[in-house]
């Protein structure tokens, strides 16, 4: 064992993660004392977690937390469900005006969203859905299908095309071979997307913001940004919260994780 | 197996629609009452002490019942421009007086004459009520007031300073050693107004024109530069947050903030609150006075009921309990007598009681509204880069007078034959455009194609349908915007006028932005691609340990909300107190007065939130790269770098590429970073054509120029779309190219 070659492997990730993390350690540190030490490095402070208690118990936070675990999960769903045929059609099948249709994807995040809130409400008003829930969600679908069906074009370009190949001969249907055949092994692709997808809606502000009046409908960034009023900005419970709001991602890319890591070994078989 | 594809998208649909049903809670137990809906934007005591008033008052109350809704302070102007007019907001509100004048011009709120009566009147606290009158009429009754006044530390200033002599000589007394005398937020005009008007400075003339470069104003900004360069008894960059905090920490002797403060402010701390000082003439500082009332909705069903809700918040009762629990300086001047003066808010908030003698209300005309941040703009040039303040008041001057003009002249006319004309030219277009893609391809052989490819249209379709309505119809609508000018909720047809006035250059500096936004996409996306590359490299090596907890770290930063990620960075490049000129060593370095340092820390800001997306996309195509090509090129003794360049960076560009299009994308239309982090800072010169269209739609204009601001984004839309169809082209090139 060369523990000078193996120092040399490890250090340069640790000093990269050391970087990475450090507006990280800062936001949870900051959390953790009075605003009034926030901005001076050299007072004595007494670590509290009061800002936590703060936040989770007399904010309604934990209902925000809840409502976005439920709008993230469905948009999550949702636009897996739409973009992974969409995906296997551009990436496999044949079809005219597949340019139009990846432009038309793409062009969903070209027009700036300041100028797309105020029309988006009149659409989703005259529908019925603004301050309801799904008038939250298909705005995320739409907005979260681009980076997804992108992302999905490409993991399935990449797979073996015998294996279709074999099933169709085996006279397996397109939907079929794209249900038990592709999904399966895409399976990493898909935890990539979805992840993806998941955060977005998890941090959106600007839509949930504009479209939610109902306190049951609060999403955590709105509910973060209740904390705040005219003059007043409570640091330490912005930042727990902004903390406490980061933990379930962290803990859903450490589970996603895995899945990743099992799908890249089958992947690893073909080569 | 397709049973189960359907029977999942049918679970997803019902996930959707079920909980879609009852948004809104049924009424509690069949309440007959009718509901009123009351919005407010307080929080913490102010918050309760009316919340609580509201849950008493809805238990004794028979003829209707009121339901308190906290709006985010952050969305609450908006909501309620938004809102009202839609028939979906409040009945009754409580917001600052300010943006009356919108609100009248757009019929958002009604007149409230009626319950503004001679009686009432006389209860109140004299030199509010001028506040809420627009045009004539009163719009909102009176239920608090705030304004700055002067808070102190009595162990480090025991005497309350009565003159800017006094003032500046126990600031000097105690400022060194990390601590200040003054601190306040000098580069905001509402801070700075108590020394503009106690120098005689006005903002407008008696003709309501305004004259912001007058030699009184500029005198008083050359004092704020004294304070703050000269003898530098004040802190660069303070923000609302600095300043109590610096205060509680026994760090500041004095500040200059408002009654909000009183919450975080009184632990810990000796503290007194006396009205701001007087000059060397003897006459007193003069702080803005905002007025805080309750507004009826010009859309309300049940004006009667919501009248009688208005005078019950402006009552006894009310007016008691936002005083004494909820610590807020109320409008009625009975309710002064219920205070205790044992308590330990009584002498601050009777400080605040004597300085509204001395306050004058801000102006609520829409005027008004564009004065703010050119003000600031030229306090920023003054204090932070130190010109002379003449300069920058003058354009300040300029273009506050371009706008007030423009209020003054009215809408452009437009014509309804030009806006005929324009939708019958589109229609033939878009017709056009049909019958051409027919005629190329024939009917037959589309109809033909179509059967052939059904399967694959119909996988295609779902998402198409989604889009077509929630993407490209509000695309429309916005396009369409772009043709029309906004003036207080009406749009008048003006054709292309706002593209010909964006690239002719006349008003905007559309030209100079829009550099800035390639330059700051350009450095961004290298960055990120780069990083991303090489820490992806990092990780996949064979024998690394803590992999997967290393690409959790990685990835983290990018799961953090973007608007925090900014807001924590901003807070690490203040020049006194960030982390980054403390551990660099560069004290009172002020990265947001040059254009390349304020361009920089938005960089760094956004090379943080970038670089994760694009090294998960690389680490994903490394794993598709073949080992055995590795080996085969180091059995030919290729390099480490000949590896690089020769394989792994080709087999990499197919998976990178649409990132990179997609990362391009994004960045230049990425708004909160430049918004938040410089803010546009030096001088709007680091702002990219986002937030430029987002200053045209909720900074200037006459109620906002949407017209304006949807062409912008029009704009930034046709760049998008060209650009990303060329990188497509040679894209496609280049994997042909490839075997």
């Amino acid at each position: 064992m060369n523990v000078a070659a193996a120092l040399s492997r490890a250090l340069p990730p640790l000093v990269f993660a050391a970087l990475a993390l450090m507006p990280l350690l800062w936001c949870v540190y900051a959390s953790l004392v009075p605003d009034a030490a926030l901005f001076d490095a050299t007072a004595a402070v007494d670590l509290s977690t009061q800002s936590y208690v703060t936040v989770l118990f007399e904010r309604a936070f934990a209902r925000a937390i809840v409502s976005s675990l439920i709008v993230a999960a469905m948009t999550t769903c949702l636009a897996l469900v739409l973009a992974a045929p969409c995906a296997y059609s551009l990436a496999r099948l044949e079809m005219r005006g597949k340019a139009l249709v990846l432009g038309a994807v793409m062009a969903v995040s070209m027009f700036p969203q300041v100028s797309i809130v105020g029309p988006l409400f009149l659409v989703l008003k005259s529908i019925g859905l603004i301050d309801t829930r799904p008038g939250l969600v298909l705005p995320y679908v739409t907005f979260a299908l681009p980076l997804a069906v992108w992302l999905l074009v490409a993991f399935f370009k990449e797979l073996p095309r015998e294996i279709e190949d074999a099933a169709r001969m085996d006279g397996a249907s397109t939907l079929r071979t794209l249900v038990s055949i592709i999904l399966p092994i895409a399976l990493p692709g898909l935890a990539t997307t979805g992840i993806f997808t998941f955060v977005y809606c998890w941090n959106e502000l600007v839509f949930a913001l504009s479209f939610t009046v109902s306190p049951e409908l609060r999403t955590v960034p709105v509910a973060i940004t209740m904390l705040r009023g005219q003059h007043q900005v409570p640091w330490n419970q912005i930042l727990a919260a902004s903390a406490l709001a980061t933990l379930p991602l962290a803990l859903l890319v450490l589970v996603a994780q895995r899945w990743i890591v099992k799908g890249l070994v089958a992947g690893a078989v073909k080569g | 197996m397709a049973e189960r594809l359907v029977a999942a998208v049918l679970v997803a649909v019902a996930l959707l629609v079920a909980p879609g049903a009852p948004a809104q809670e049924p009424p509690a137990d069949d309440d007959p009452r009718p509901e009123l809906v009351l919005w407010h934007a307080y929080r913490a005591r102010e918050q309760e002490a009316l919340e609580r008033f509201v849950v008493e008052l809805n238990q004794r109350e028979t003829r209707f019942r009121v339901t308190v809704l906290a709006v985010p302070y952050d969305a609450y102007l908006d909501k309620i421009t938004a809102a009202i007019p839609r028939g979906r907001g409040p009945d009754v509100f409580v917001a600052a007086h300010d943006t009356i004048g919108d609100w009248a011009e757009a019929k958002t709120i009604d007149t409230v004459d009626d319950v503004l009566d001679p009686p009432m009147i006389a209860q109140l606290q004299p030199g509010l009520v001028p506040a809420v009158l627009y045009r004539g009429h009163a719009w909102g009754v009176p239920l608090a007031f705030k304004s700055v006044a002067l808070w102190r530390n009595t162990s480090l200033v025991p005497e309350a300073p009565t003159t800017l002599a006094e003032l500046e000589a126990a600031a000097k007394k105690n400022t060194g050693d990390g601590r200040y005398g003054l601190v306040y937020e000098n580069r905001l005009f509402y801070f700075h107004a108590p020394f503009l008007f106690g120098m005689g400075g006005r903002i407008f003339d008696d003709a309501g024109r305004p004259t912001l470069d007058r030699p009184e104003n500029v005198a008083s900004v050359r004092y704020a530069q004294r304070l703050a360069r000269e003898i530098a008894v004040v802190p660069q960059e303070t923000n609302g947050a600095l300043v109590t905090s610096l205060f509680v920490d026994g760090k500041a002797a004095m500040i200059l903030t408002g009654p909000w403060a009183l919450g975080e402010i009184g632990e810990g701390v000796p503290v007194a609150v006396s009205p701001l000082p007087r000059t060397a003439d003897g006459k007193p500082l003069v702080p803005f006075l905002s007025v805080e009332a309750a507004f009826i909705s010009g859309k309300t069903q049940r004006r009667e009921l919501a009248v009688e809700l208005v005078r019950a918040l402006a009552g006894a009762e009310c007016s008691r309990r936002r005083l004494v629990d909820g610590a807020q300086p109320v409008a009625l001047r009975a309710a002064w007598a219920t205070l205790d003066d044992a308590s330990k808010d009584a002498p601050m908030l009777r400080a605040f009681l004597a300085q509204q003698r001395d306050a004058i209300p801000t102006p609520n005309s829409p005027a008004m509204k564009s004065v703010w941040s050119p003000f600031d703009l030229a306090l920023g040039a003054a204090l932070g880069q130190g010109v002379d303040p003449q300069v920058p008041l003058q354009e300040a001057q300029a273009k506050v007078a371009a706008v007030v003009q423009a209020i003054e002249t009215g809408p452009q006319t437009g014509s309804s034959e030009g806006f005929a004309i324009f939708v019958v030219v589109t229609a033939l277009l878009l017709g056009g455009a049909v019958v051409f893609g027919v005629a190329r391809y024939g009917p037959a052989r589309l109809v033909r194609d179509a059967a052939a490819q059904k399967a694959a249209y119909l996988y295609v379709a779902p998402a198409m349908l989604g889009m077509a309505l929630l993407v490209f119809v509000p695309f429309a609508v916005g396009i369409g915007m772009g043709f029309f000018e906004h003036t207080w909720g009406s749009y008048t047809f003006v054709g292309l006028e706002n593209f010909r006035r964006i690239l002719a250059g006349g008003d905007s500096r559309f030209f100079a932005t829009l550099g800035m936004t390639v330059l700051w996409t350009a450095s961004n996306v290298v960055l990120h691609v780069v990083l991303g590359v090489a820490l992806a490299l990092l990780l996949s090596q064979a024998r690394l340990r803590f992999r997967a907890l290393y690409r959790v770290l990685f990835i983290v930063p990018w799961a953090v909300p973007n608007y925090i990620t900014a807001l924590i960075w901003k807070g690490m490049f203040h020049p006194e107190l960030g982390a980054i000129n403390q551990a660099l060593h560069l004290p009172g370095f002020s990265w947001m007065n040059e254009t390349w340092s304020a361009f920089l820390a938005n960089l760094i800001t956004n090379t943080w939130l970038g670089f994760p997306f694009m090294m998960v996309i690389a680490l994903g195509g490394l794993t598709s790269i073949p080992k055995d090509l590795y080996e085969a090129a180091a059995l030919d003794g290729a390099s480490a770098w000949r590896r690089f360049t020769s394989i792994t960076l080709p087999l990499l560009m197919p998976t990178l590429a649409p990132a990179i299009v997609l990362g391009t994308v994004w960045t230049f239309n990425m708004f909160n970073v430049i918004y938040l982090v410089s803010g546009g800072a030096p001088q709007g010169s680091t702002d990219i054509l986002i937030t430029e269209a987002f200053r045209w739609a909720f900074e200037r204009g006459q109620g906002g120029a949407f017209g304006y601001a949807a062409a912008y984004s029009t704009l930034v839309f046709l760049m998008l779309v060209g650009y990303t169809t060329a990188a497509n082209r040679v894209a496609a090139k280049v994997a042909e190219v490839r075997p």
